[in-house]
């Protein structure tokens, strides 16, 4: 097969503020005819600059500084901007991770298809609009006559990307670029997303070049795959070899990072943080955060070894011999990881309904309710975990507010402690505000940006009166950073100082300083990359241990499910429809539903984790 | 004493807020995220070259609010007399072209009056006989012997203006040279050219004035440059003060009805509907109107005609207030709306802050930024709204001094012939480098405050 796209030596500089930011730093690879090649790599790792370096989109902020970008022969790179207008959509198409924004919400599904055909194929109205038809069939939109017409509001996200999909493939390019194509999207759409893609990649012969941070999506449809750090490809295999025997010590990391079953002790984390961009590097980038690292690593920059024949990594180490494959830290001993003991009952939820009316006219006559929640019930026993399952809207963010009296319940007990605190007026509420707690998911969101990290977590104790006066509570916030592994200076600082897993650190500090016995986490981990996600589901897990404390764990992930919950229940359109222990529930779904969230789930191959 | 302070409401309102930007800009270098965007802002050479000249029109206007009565020279027994004419530092500063009035028009540098008068001959054959002709002036180019040498004086007068420029830029030069050294991201360069662009224009006029009318002279023969320097203090204290009754008014209806939605948010949108479909002119003229009455009504409140015309200017600025907040209130509305969905305000929830800290503790500061462009937004409009109501009539008392009252005059002198085009244009000019200066320093403080502009914001 020959190569369709080359970049070689492409290097893209940001103009920061604090320098030049080299996002992409001599990245080589080539996509070859009808293969799907994935780039994989945490948040700032430089893949979607990639991207857009070889679609000529970047920022404003950024440029192409050198290299090369070869489709068929021609670099990209020195087309002039009219000639390359010609390239994009034609024979290089792309879909980005928001469905919502990437299409323009005041024309037709079809006249955004219509308008690509227009611009590189043009042929009579009649002829273009049976095209347009025939594209929203095959990426699988029932009635495409009658989508034809409508706008992208009426649409739901699954079908919005399909549409995106259809307007990208309009022209048939030859190459594909995908950047995190489904992670806006639900498993269960994920995985019909995925499956379209690689048909029509199949059907087309086209190449794909697939951007993502999620190694099951990598397991589920690349043929190779690339491992991108700190702008450079550090690792770059075929995915049996990439999955049986990583070879470079970050890929390795990354999987045992993972949560899952298996992962039955402490997670793996990679220590510290990716380095600065703005800095010149002669020492191998990812030293300060190796286990392996030796003064040659310090001293060198590696460059790509082939240990394996067609498997390259950028370390040292596999300049002479090639890694073993992957072994799997199971043994560390499943009994420690979860505390099985339950205490007496903590929470107890019956029938809990929310349902928020939908008001019309001058008068906001209440014409119907929406329910977002529509009678749950759950038990939660104390130093326990039970993690609230389901996709996007199904109600499960909103009955932890409403557990927690965030949003007041329109029917139902919840039961907190043997007291029904549903129906409590707000003042005889604050006894039971310092009890339970919440976590939030976008750490970015949940801390406000104007104020110091000690006034973030005094608040809370100010409030419900938790220690006798300033003095005391800052004496606690003391020991009670070092819980949580912020460094004691942290108090003085702005939460923008901080990165994201640091600021989910405060977060969860914060809930932490008015003592509660039982937080809802809501998605604390799903704005977060693997590694830092590992750091907090292992701070979370040592927390529990430790003072006893209940989780009500709201997530999509199954995989962290699987790790932190002792109970599952599953909720689908405002009703749990299957509860039970975290192994009956996974291992055999009764519940139709769980079944084909079960089934969505991308997973990474067992040889990848445990061999 | 020598003289008698006179504390004049918006004088003190004025330092007032004077010092309170200080205090604002103290506690912002203080906090590196505060200080942040107005960094950015200073980092445009505009920003900094319309910094000094709003800067400049600044200190006229300071000078300008410090007011005194002088003592009278002392007559017979009893206490000390002070003068009913209230003056200022301004005054002291410009007095040298304060007081020489003319009897009517006389054009810029001019010696001779704009019309013409029968006049007695003094000297020469024709003594005594009546003569209608363009009379000599009093004080503009009255110490020349003969007007032949009126060329070469105004150019003298000009040069040395110049040399004295030159002085100014080589000095100025040090300071930037220094102050680059010191913040090399400050565009220096910029503020100082404006500066001395600035110098360039005054120090020629500053050698011609106290000899010739440098803007010529109004029908009542008052020097237009006095009149538009004077002017600067009004449009100024509108401006600024203005935004006092408006902001209080706007950040608290605004909050409170985006944080507390329901009713509170109805009746809200209500009051500002309804007072955004009255017309402001309409409004403002009944209220002024009104209070017109009232004041004459109290005349033995006031001293001086200056504490009328101060009480008046006052009012203005409470009335236009009241009938522009709405605009911010809608925006922080929408503002607040959003933030109280965010989970920090969730999570303030969840351990039961009461909702006057949230308002003031999570809210306020996190549309501080809006606030700060929108008043940067709304002073030029308030200086123009000035002019326009004070030219309607409904502005500012007309023995006050301001733009407003300047381009009313020029109304009829536009009429007539030949032309008298000098009072506007120098109204005009002045206004428009003020209005100018504000709105590309507002379009600066709107760039630096937004955090869309903010440079390495892509995504990697």
């Amino acid at each position: 097969m020959s190569a369709v796209l080359q970049a070689q030596e492409l290097r893209t500089v940001l103009d920061t503020t604090a320098g030049a930011l080299r996002a992409v730093d001599g990245v080589n690879f080539e996509l070859l005819e009808g293969e799907c090649f994935a780039l994989v790599g945490e948040s700032g790792c430089g893949k979607s600059m990639t991207a857009l370096s070889v679609m000529r989109l970047l920022p404003e902020a950024a440029h192409v500084a050198s290299g090369e970008v070869r489709l068929d022969g021609t670099d990209l790179l020195a087309l002039p901007e009219a000639a390359m207008r010609a390239v994009r959509g034609r024979r290089i198409a792309m879909i980005f991770q928001e469905p919502g924004t990437a299409l323009n919400p005041v024309l037709t599904v079809g006249k955004q298809i219509v308008e690509v055909l227009d611009r590189h194929l043009p042929q009579p109205k009649a002829v273009q609009q049976r095209k347009a038809i025939e594209l929203l069939r095959a990426v699988g939109i029932p009635e495409p006559e009658r989508r034809f017409d409508e706008y992208p509001f009426q649409l739901s996200g699954g079908q919005k990307q399909r549409v995106m999909i259809a307007a990208a493939l309009a022209v048939d390019p030859e190459v594909l670029i995908a950047d995190e194509p489904t992670t806006a999207l639900d498993v269960t759409i994920q995985a019909q997303i995925l499956e379209l893609l690689r048909r029509l990649q199949r059907e087309r012969r086209m190449a794909l070049l697939l951007i993502t941070h999620d190694l099951g999506i990598v397991a589920q449809m690349a043929d190779r795959v690339a491992v991108m750090y700190a702008g450079e490809i550090v690792e770059l295999a075929n995915r049996e070899a990439f999955f049986r025997a990583p070879q470079h010590p970050y890929s390795r990391k990354l999987f045992a990072a993972l949560p899952s079953r298996q992962h039955a002790g402490e997670l793996a984390v990679i220590p510290g943080q990716v380095p600065s961009l703005t800095r010149r590097f002669v020492q191998c980038r990812f030293v300060e955060r190796c286990d392996f690292a030796f003064d040659r690593c310090r001293a060198e920059a590696p460059r790509l070894y082939e240990p394996v024949p067609g498997q390259r990594a950028r370390c040292f180490l596999r300049e002479k011999d090639a890694a073993g494959p992957l072994v799997s830290s199971v043994s560390q001993g499943a009994a420690e990881s979860k505390r099985t003991d339950a205490g007496k009952l903590l929470l107890k939820v019956d029938e809990l309904k929310v349902h928020f009316p939908i008001r019309r006219g001058i008068l906001k006559r209440t014409i119907g309710y929406v329910r977002a929640v529509d009678g749950v019930s759950l038990e939660l026993h104390e130093g326990r975990t039970l993690a609230l399952v389901g996709e996007s809207g199904c109600g499960k963010t909103t009955t932890g507010k409403a557990i927690l009296q965030l949003i007041r319940p329109s029917a139902g007990k919840v039961v907190f402690d043997e007291r029904d605190i549903g129906s409590l007026p707000g003042a005889q509420l604050r006894p039971f505000r310092s009890a339970m707690q919440i976590v939030f998911q976008d750490p970015y969101a949940s801390l406000d940006p104007r104020m110091r990290v000690a006034d973030i977590l005094l608040e809370g104790m100010r409030s419900l009166g938790v220690g006798r006066d300033d003095a005391e509570r800052l004496d606690r916030l003391a020991a009670l950073l070092e819980n949580v592994g912020l460094p004691p200076d942290s108090l003085q600082r702005y939460p923008h100082e901080f990165s994201g897993g640091q600021r989910q650190r405060i977060a969860i500090a914060r809930a932490l300083a008015v003592e509660p016995r039982l937080i809802v986490c809501d998605e604390p981990t799903s704005a977060l990359d693997v590694s830092v996600q590992a750091q907090i589901l292992n701070l979370l897990r040592s927390l529990q241990r430790r003072l006893g404390i209940a989780y009500l764990f709201i997530t999509h992930n199954i995989a962290v499910v699987d790790y932190v919950a002792h109970e599952v229940a599953v909720m689908r359109e405002g009703r749990i429809v299957e509860r039970g222990s975290t192994d009956e529930v996974l291992r055999s779904p009764k519940h139709a539903y769980t079944k084909t969230l079960l089934a969505a789930v991308p997973v990474v191959p067992a040889a990848g984790l445990a061999s | 004493m020598p003289f008698l302070p006179v504390f004049l409401p918006t004088d003190v309102l004025f330092w007032f807020l004077i010092a309170g930007v200080a205090g604002y800009a103290a506690y912002c270098l203080r906090r590196p995220h505060l200080a942040l965007p107005w960094r950015r802002v200073f980092r445009s050479g505009v920003a900094l070259a319309c910094a000094v000249i709003l800067a400049v029109f600044t200190l006229a206007a300071l000078l300008d609010s410090v007011h005194f009565r002088p003592r009278l020279p002392a007559e017979g027994s009893g206490g000390p007399a002070y003068s009913a004419e209230v003056l200022s530092l301004l005054d002291l500063a410009l007095s040298g072209i304060r007081g020489k009035n003319e009897r009517t028009y006389s054009a810029p540098l001019a010696t001779r009056l704009y019309a013409k008068e029968v006049v007695e001959v003094r000297e020469g054959p024709d003594a005594g006989k009546q003569v209608r002709e363009y009379p000599r002036l009093r004080y503009g180019g009255a110490h020349l012997a003969s007007e032949q040498d009126w060329v070469g004086d105004v150019f003298a007068r000009v040069g040395a203006g110049l040399v004295a420029a030159c002085v100014a830029a080589a000095l100025l030069g040090l300071a930037v040279r220094r102050l680059r050294r010191r913040a090399p991201d400050v565009p220096w360069k910029a503020g100082g050219a404006a500066l001395l662009a600035l110098l360039v224009l005054a120090l020629p006029i500053a050698f011609l004035a106290p000899y010739y009318h440098v803007l010529g002279t109004d029908k009542v023969g008052q020097d237009v440059l006095y009149l538009a320097l004077k002017s600067v203090r009004v449009s100024l204290i509108i401006g600024t003060l203005t935004t006092l009754v408006l902001l209080p008014i706007a950040i608290a209806l605004g909050l409170m009805a985006g944080y507390f939605r329901g009713w509170v948010d109805d009746a809200i949108q209500y009051v500002y509907t309804t007072l955004n479909s009255i017309p402001g002119v309409l409004l403002i003229a009944a209220f002024v109107l009104m209070l017109q009455v009232f004041l004459e009504r109290h005349s033995e409140w006031f001293y001086t005609a200056a504490e009328r015309a101060d009480a008046r200017l006052l009012v203005l600025c409470v009335v236009l207030g009241i009938t522009s907040w709405t605009g911010l209130a809608r925006l922080l509305r929408g503002e607040a709306l959003k933030l109280s969905q965010l989970d920090f305000v969730q999570a303030a929830h969840a351990f039961g802050v009461p909702d006057r800290r949230i308002l003031s503790r999570h809210l306020l500061p996190n549309v501080a930024h809006i606030v700060i462009i929108s008043v940067v937004m709304d002073f030029s409009g308030l200086v123009l709204a000035e002019a326009v109501l004070s030219y309607v009539g409904v502005g500012v008392d007309p023995a006050t001094t301001s733009f407003g009252t300047m381009i009313n005059a020029a109304r009829l002198e536009m009429g007539r012939e030949p032309i008298v085009w000098w009072s506007l244009a120098a109204a005009f000019v002045f206004m428009f480098v003020l209005v100018l200066a504000a709105n590309l320093f507002a379009d600066a403080v709107r760039d630096g405050f937004d955090p869309r502009v903010r440079v390495g914001g892509a995504p990697a």
